[in-house]
């Protein structure tokens, strides 16, 4: 399949900090998790691909448009659903008039085919009966779900979500992995998440950002890989590991080259995510 | 001590100091013209004056993290009692200078005026727009959320009671001159509706016994 | 999560939902913003409070709408509208531009299609509405006053659309503070401060009759002749200028909150049209000013001086048989109930018929314009009026009455007339004293007019400590009473009046005869004896 999103070189520095540094990768249709410690410039580099800051230098195309132009920024835009890191919402409206006055923004201007793609929206994250209610009354998780229906409004053809599990219980993270996967079947999906199980659940690729640069990108499996033979289980702490806890049954799992007396396991595709983060420890960005 | 110091950086003074710049304006601009003005007038002025200081005084209860704090181990009602301890020495040193304003233009105007009585209004005034904010915080903020309901359900009660007020026919109204012979029965009513919105605001931060319906 | 989540329509990789046009798309946001600012509360608590206060004299039949001066009921709709409604538009439409960023949504409107200026426009744009329940409830409420009996003068439909216009413009202002500063106390300090400066023209000595009128400077500009209407041609109100002039301030307000801001670098076309707009708005705000501003005509000037000096040939006079009534053209319709509160006090005295006629002229000190009354009033130039009259080929007036009416104007009237029918010759220049037992007549003639008359007295005095007194037409000219008096015609109230009536007409000669005292006419009239203290100088003639 054609890619969609394509960017190279995106170079972003807020004063002295940079955020981010030669990103480049690209998309197809399908799921993409993007893996980051706090501070490695996810909430940067989706803000970019949402069209809400220019990089300073660096190309980009999303879904045949460039976004440094005004035409090329309205074009995405028309296509785009976005959900921010904090999205923050009218506690005084209700679940539907907030989504309905995002539809708005969004040009929708006929009013009965507007409803109905609200209506739409609301019934594909489960909301419909708690469409009347007001924000301040909803639980964080369904807020979070409200925000998540303001982005699929309009049936987005790109989908960019900052942490859209953020606050809620297993079984609705449940119930979105489910969505997610099959938004995914024709869309092109970017979601940033800190939660690996969502990224090997649902994502057929995985890019992972550390220190404002692209460490790794590929499939799940092979970030899984990255900690073939590197993941321990121990009686003893083992000195010199890149990381190492405690387990709840008592032992040590560790991650590095084999400490004496321990037993390799497979590997989770967190050991893999601990294993590329943990060879680059955090160093004070200039 | 601590938690005082805490609670007054958690609060946003630019409300407070915005209003009260506006509010020392009105009466300061005849002091500075040197306007002779009866006494009707400048208790006019001051009493706008005073009504500005109240609305800048609903919006310092406003807590965009509010969400953050609802568990910490001070109480509400202490924390609502620390923000008010604040607030009230702000607006008091503000007053203060509105009385030295108002006695400037008292002097200027050969005119005697009851600052006391003016005082206890402007009182009222500020006491009902901040118990209607804090009722406000406690019945409209969601929880976990931002508590900004606060400043804007005090500055429209307080506008809402101004307008009724004026609106009160004439041997009703509880707006009188400085020589009216109702002026002590007025200020008593005054007087009243400050312990009233005091009394208001203390039930309205006490913390709640049972969990509310979402 | 109880409902289950549906499948998915596969994505074409384009727009599935039709998309409108970002003109069609602000519309449908005004729609939004315009029914959440009419639904928000304080609009409806605004709405409310204006509909009772416009309402509630209406129900009551409050004199001050029975015998309303249209010229003035006009320009008495624009400041509880502005204040009221344009408070409640300011106030609401702040809100409303801070709503993102009070509620963090920022993030999310930020990458939507509409751009910033689009949602200004659409805040801007949702104040029409409102302004236009403004124009219904104006109208409604001018219809209403106009509709009543005794309603005079004329309705200039400039002076009603400066409410609703002043709406739009606190509306916007509220659109533009919320774009320059994100604090949301600043609107209600705003609306403070408009309060404060349309109030400043109603401090005695700052307006002024002839020179600049810097009123007119003012979103609602404060002139009172309520205690003395004018007739309409004499106003010298530029309120069609004035108009314009609120519409540039709504253009550039409107202008300047579309340019404010990040965000709205835009497009070339877009920019060159909002600068455009914003130099046209300027330049009709300085054309409107300039004629606003400028002091009322030579003309007026001089028409008025004539209305106040020299009346007679600029008035519509009317005779009823065998009376004479003569009033400003705006007022003619006062005739009528002159009429029968002249019949009501003659006919206690004699048949309507064996009285001499009488002539009735209305009288306005018109030549100090649009300014509160503050200086003590000065003596009516009676003598002029005379032979002005006489020029103008009229019999010389006995009585003279103001434009404003009232229940206090009525008794002043009655009193007027009752003065003229007992004593005679020309209406005082200054406060007469009725003296002795002609004053206890001409008291109890008037009070007898009508219940409204008598409520008058009433009010009068309420409102002062030692006898009563009343003025005409802005002058200081009329009749006072004494204590002793009051107390002779409040004692009288309890006898039936056809007795009182009686006992007056067959002694009236002693009544009327120069020399008899307050004592005798109490006496005459059965009014028993008095208690107030004796003033030898009114208590008799």
């Amino acid at each position: 399949m054609e890619h969609t999103v394509v960017a190279s070189g995106l170079t972003l520095h807020y004063g002295s900090t940079r955020a981010l540094e030669d990103v480049g990768f690209a998309l197809r249709p399908g799921t993409t998790g993007l893996l980051g410690p706090n501070g490695a410039g996810k909430t940067t580099l989706l803000r970019i691909l949402a069209t809400a800051l220019l990089p300073r230098s660096g190309d980009l195309s999303i879904l045949g448009y460039d976004p440094a132009t005004p035409e090329g920024r309205l074009a995405v835009r028309r296509r785009l659903g976005f959900l921010p890191q904090n999205p923050g919402y009218y506690a005084h409206f209700t679940a539907f008039d907030f989504v309905d006055y995002v539809a708005i923004l969004k040009e929708m201007s006929d009013r009965a085919s507007r409803r109905e793609e609200v209506r739409r929206v609301l019934e594909q994250v489960g909301l419909t009966a708690d469409a009347g209610k007001r924000l301040r009354t909803l639980s964080g998780g369904m807020r979070q779900r409200v925000g998540l229906a303001a982005a699929l409004i309009g049936d987005p053809p790109l989908l960019i979500l900052d942490e859209p599990t953020v606050g809620l219980d297993p079984e609705q993270r449940l119930r979105f992995r489910e969505l997610l996967a099959e938004l995914g079947e024709t869309r092109t999906v970017l979601l940033s998440t800190h939660q690996t199980e969502d990224v090997i659940m649902v994502c057929q690729q995985v890019v992972v950002l550390h220190q404002g640069r692209v460490r790794y990108d590929g499939t799940p499996a092979d970030l899984t890989r990255l900690a073939h033979q590197r993941v321990w289980l121990s009686d003893a702490r083992p000195e010199r590991m890149l990381a190492s806890w405690r387990a709840g049954d008592g032992r040590y799992r560790s991650i590095g080259d084999p400490p004496p007396d321990a037993e390799l396991v497979e590997p989770t595709i967190e050991d893999g995510y601990l294993t590329l983060v943990e060879a680059h420890p955090a160093v004070t960005s200039r | 001590m601590p938690v005082l110091l805490v609670i007054r950086r958690t609060m946003d003074w630019r409300p407070l100091l915005l209003a009260a710049v506006v509010g020392t304006v009105i009466p300061a601009v005849p002091a500075m013209a040197h306007v002779h003005l009866g006494a009707a007038d400048l208790c006019l002025l001051l009493r706008l004056g005073g009504i500005c200081g109240a609305l800048g005084a609903a919006f310092a209860l406003d807590d965009a993290a509010a969400g953050a704090t609802t568990t910490v181990p001070v109480g509400r009602l202490w924390r609502t009692c620390a923000r008010v301890a604040w607030l009230t020495a702000g607006l008091g040193l503000w007053w203060l200078v509105m009385l030295l304003i108002a006695g400037w233009n008292a002097h200027v105007s050969g005119v005697r005026l009851p600052l006391g009585g003016l005082s206890v209004e402007a009182a009222a005034g500020a006491a009902i727009a901040v118990a209607a904010a804090v009722v406000a915080l406690r019945l409209r903020s969601p929880s976990g959320g931002p508590g900004l309901a606060g400043g804007v359900s005090g500055a429209a009660t307080l506008l809402g009671v101004v307008v009724a007020v004026s609106l009160l026919p004439a041997d009703l109204t509880l707006v009188v001159p400085p020589d009216s012979p109702r002026w002590p029965a007025v200020h008593l009513v005054w007087a009243g509706v400050l312990v009233a919105a005091l009394a208001v605001m203390v039930v309205a931060s006490a913390e709640p016994l049972r969990q509310r319906r979402r | 999560m109880n409902a289950t989540i549906t499948s998915v329509a596969p994505a074409t990789g384009d727009l599935v939902t039709p998309h409108g046009s970002a003109g069609g798309s602000t519309m449908a946001l005004a729609r939004v913003e315009a029914g959440r600012l009419l639904r928000h509360p304080l609009t409806v608590i605004a709405l409310f409070l204006l509909t009772v206060y416009w309402a509630y004299p209406l129900v009551t039949g409050a004199d001050s709408v029975h015998f309303a001066v249209l010229q003035n009921a006009d320009r008495a709709t624009q400041f509880p509208c502005a204040f009221l409604l344009g408070g409640a538009a300011m106030i609401v439409s702040n809100l409303a531009v801070l709503r993102s960023r009070r509620f963090g949504t920022d993030a999310v409107l930020d990458v939507a299609t509409l751009t910033r200026s689009h949602r200004t426009a659409a805040h801007l744009l949702a104040l029409v509405p409102l302004a236009v329940l403004a124009t219904a409830l104006v109208v409604a409420q001018i219809v209403a006053v106009a509709a009543q009996p005794a309603a005079v003068g004329r309705i200039n439909p400039a002076e009603l659309a400066v409410g609703p216009l002043c709406v739009i413009l606190l509306g916007c202002l509220g659109v533009l503070l919320g774009r320059l500063v994100p604090l949301p106390v600043v609107a209600p300090l705003a609306l403070v401060a408009f309060a404060v400066v349309t109030l400043i023209p109603a401090i005695p000595g700052i307006a002024s009759g002839s020179g600049p009128q810097w009123q007119w400077l003012f979103p609602v500009a404060y002139e009172d002749h309520n205690d003395n209407p004018l007739p309409a041609d004499l106003l010298s109100r530029p309120v069609a200028s004035h108009n314009f002039y609120l519409l540039a301030l709504i253009l550039l307000a409107a202008a300047v909150s579309l340019l404010a801001g990040r965000g709205s670098a835009q497009a070339g076309t877009a920019a060159v049209r909002r600068v455009t707009a914003i130099v046209a708005a300027v330049v009709l705000l300085g054309v409107s000013t300039a004629v606003q501003i400028a002091r009322p005509s030579a003309a007026v000037l001089d028409a008025r001086t004539r209305a106040a000096q020299s009346p007679a040939a600029g008035q519509v006079c009317r005779n009823t048989q065998p009376w004479t009534y003569c009033a400003y053209p705006d007022f003619t319709g006062r005739i009528p109930h002159w009429d029968r509160l002249v019949r009501a006090v003659v006919g206690q005295v004699a048949p309507v018929t064996s009285v001499r006629p009488l002539t009735v002229r209305q009288h306005v000190r018109a030549d100090q314009g649009p300014k509160p009354i503050t200086e003590v009033m000065p003596a009516a130039p009676v003598a002029g009026w005379l032979s002005d009259a006489a020029a103008a080929g009229y019999p010389p007036e006995d009585v003279t009455v103001g434009t404003a009416w009232s229940a206090e104007a009525e008794f002043a009237f009655a009193a007027s007339v009752a003065r003229a029918v007992i004593i005679g010759g020309p209406p005082p220049s200054r406060i007469d004293p009725a003296c002795g037992a002609r004053g206890v007549v001409i008291l109890w003639l008037a009070v007898q007019a009508s219940p409204r008359s008598a409520r008058g007295l009433a009010q009068l005095e309420s409102s002062s400590s030692a006898g009563v007194a009343f003025f005409t037409g802005g002058y200081g000219s009329g009749l006072v009473f004494d204590v002793r008096q009051l107390e002779a015609v409040r004692n009288l109230a309890r006898i039936p009046a056809a007795d009182v009536g009686a006992r007056m007409r067959q002694s009236l000669a002693a009544l009327t005869a120069p020399g008899a005292t307050t004592e005798d006419a109490a006496q005459l009239l059965g009014a028993g004896q008095l208690t107030a203290p004796s003033i030898d100088s009114v208590d008799r003639c």
